[in-house]
């Protein structure tokens, strides 16, 4: 058997974890929700952090720390051999969201390479946007992408994953930094603090700014993504894992705010009138990034510079993530007992085929980020339906506290993940399907349409059908490897 | 800007970065505290 690597230490373990949760979400939804919605979208995303964010957090760091196994074995060891296609579900959505992820690192790769050579200057930035996602060059910056996460994975989790975090958060915090400095020295730039941080009472009484919110807490953090987990695999025996999950929470909130401040102020100094700064905002997250940002962008001196730094920064960010979801899928093949250096070639071939489709065709991409995003609040309820298993002494003694001056959590937060979690889960889930309703009234129950509630169920039923008819052979296949293991 | 504003501004960013901050030192001085326990511990 190979022996299990550990991280060297606490703060590379957080590292990690920071630079997992910190991703393109951070730099491309967050700024436009809350420029959008400003200090009334602030207070319940912050509020949704600790009632959302990081209670699964704490879970997951607990978890893997106690059964040192990926998220599918994970659910078998501790919720028993039934619950182990939820363990599937959680693996196969993130699994799912890592072979588009590619896709997008690799179209911020192309756009960073493209700016540095100032080849976006004088472009009419939405029709090469246009010409670039309908062509191949998506496809060989995805292949790029997935090699240089997979070359990080393959060297380990301390020559690999460790030594990239310690480049690239680093590295991204500077970037994001350049960036802030550059967008507050802007004329105008306070009326972009003023949308920012404003707190416009109509929104904070708007059902939808909160569902906004708990939304994007709930992305953003990687809270229930299984990825935290993965990581903790690899943590030390004795740590804090409820410090451990307030720091990855407060690092990402945090960088967040960074890239608003990088990115709010520069798009309403930038654009000629409040209006127009409004409909900027409103372009969606890839036409925000790809579009807005680099035509506004090229109004500043230095433009290649600043724009070079936005897609530099919105790279490492998706980077550090997919190696995280690269390791996820991996250690899953790990615990069948398959050797790092075998499982990491299997995993990194099925990425490359399966992001095919999402590299080449933009409608098929839109589906995939729909349905397995949408699946990521259903991943976090099975997290809390683990959790509910083990009951609230099995939940203690899962987080421990192993020595006097470690973090308690309070009695309650057990009752938060059993009743909370699935109750913020299944109105999220119904919120955003009945929202798809109305996107397309005709053709919602429709499975082929690219955002419709058809296309969610019917994909989701699928893999959970799967999951259910090979549950008893897999859990079959990881008492077999236990047994090895044991000899 | 106006003044709801700016104290939103420092509310939200005392809380956040102050957090941050204030767990950070708390894992560092978890660390010290664990070294000075193993060292008794090897005494």
């Amino acid at each position: 058997m190979e022996r299990r690597e550990q991280f060297t230490s606490r703060w590379a373990l957080l590292l990690a974890t920071v630079g997992m949760a910190i991703g393109a979400g951070n730099i491309w939804r967050f700024p436009r929700l809350a420029g959008q919605y400003g200090g009334a979208f602030l207070i319940p995303w912050i509020i949704f952090l600790f009632l959302w964010s990081i209670p699964l957090l704490v879970a997951e760091f607990a978890i893997g720390r106690k059964t040192r196994r990926g998220v599918l074995a994970s659910f078998g060891e501790l919720g028993g051999r039934r619950m182990i296609w939820m363990g599937g579900f959680v693996t196969l959505c993130t699994t799912a969201i890592m072979f588009y992820y590619s896709v997008v690192t690799g179209w911020a790769l192309r756009y960073f390479f493209v700016t540095a050579a100032g080849g976006l200057s004088q472009a009419d930035h939405s029709l090469y946007w246009q010409n670039f996602i309908s062509g191949y060059q998506p496809l060989i910056f995805h292949l790029i992408a997935l090699a240089l996460g997979s070359w990080v994975i393959y060297q380990g989790v301390v020559r690999g994953i460790e030594r990239a975090n310690k480049i690239l958060l680093p590295s991204l915090l500077a970037l994001l930094l350049i960036g802030v400095v550059r967008s507050l020295t802007l004329p105008n730039a306070a009326v972009g603090l003023e949308y920012f941080f404003g707190i416009k009472t109509e929104y904070l009484f708007d059902y939808r700014v909160w569902l906004e919110a708990l939304s994007q807490s709930a992305w953003s953090t990687g809270a229930g993504w299984g990825l935290v987990l993965t990581y903790s695999v690899y943590m030390k025996e004795k740590e804090d894992v409820t410090l451990n999950a307030f720091i990855t929470g407060f690092g990402n909130n945090s960088a967040s705010i960074i890239a608003g401040l990088a990115i709010i102020p520069a798009i309403f100094s930038l654009t000629g009138t409040i209006p127009e700064a409004e409909a900027a905002l409103r372009a969606g997250n890839d036409g925000l990034s790809f579009i807005v940002i680099p035509q506004l962008f090229s109004q500043l001196p230095f433009s290649r510079v600043f724009t070079s730094v936005f897609f530099l920064a919105l790279f490492f960010a998706a980077l550090s993530s997919l190696i995280s979801m690269l390791e996820l899928a991996t250690r899953t093949l790990m615990d069948f007992g398959i050797k790092r250096r075998k499982a990491l070639p299997l995993v990194a071939l099925v990425s490359a085929i399966m992001g095919v489709p999402s590299a080449l065709s933009y409608r098929f991409f839109k589906n995939q980020d729909w349905v397995w995003g949408l699946g990521l609040i259903i991943s976090g309820l099975f997290f809390a339906l683990l959790i509910s298993k083990l009951g609230a002494g099995g939940f203690k003694k899962l987080v421990g506290r192993h020595r006097p001056f470690h973090l308690q959590l309070p009695g309650w937060s057990f009752s938060l993940i059993r009743f909370g979690i699935p109750g913020m889960a299944a109105i999220l889930l119904f919120w955003w399907l009945y929202r798809s309703v109305g996107w397309d009234p005709e053709g919602w129950f429709n499975p082929f349409r690219a955002e419709s509630m058809g296309t969610c169920l019917a994909q989701w039923l699928a893999v959970i059908g799967l999951l259910l008819l090979f549950n008893r052979g897999i859990a079959k296949l990881f008492v077999r490897e236990e047994k090895q293991n044991e000899h | 800007m106006s003044i709801s504003t700016v104290l939103m501004m420092v509310v939200t960013l005392s809380l956040l970065w102050g957090g941050l901050f204030f767990f950070l030192s708390l894992a560092r001085k978890q660390e010290r505290l664990e070294v000075s326990e193993e060292s008794k511990d090897n005494v």
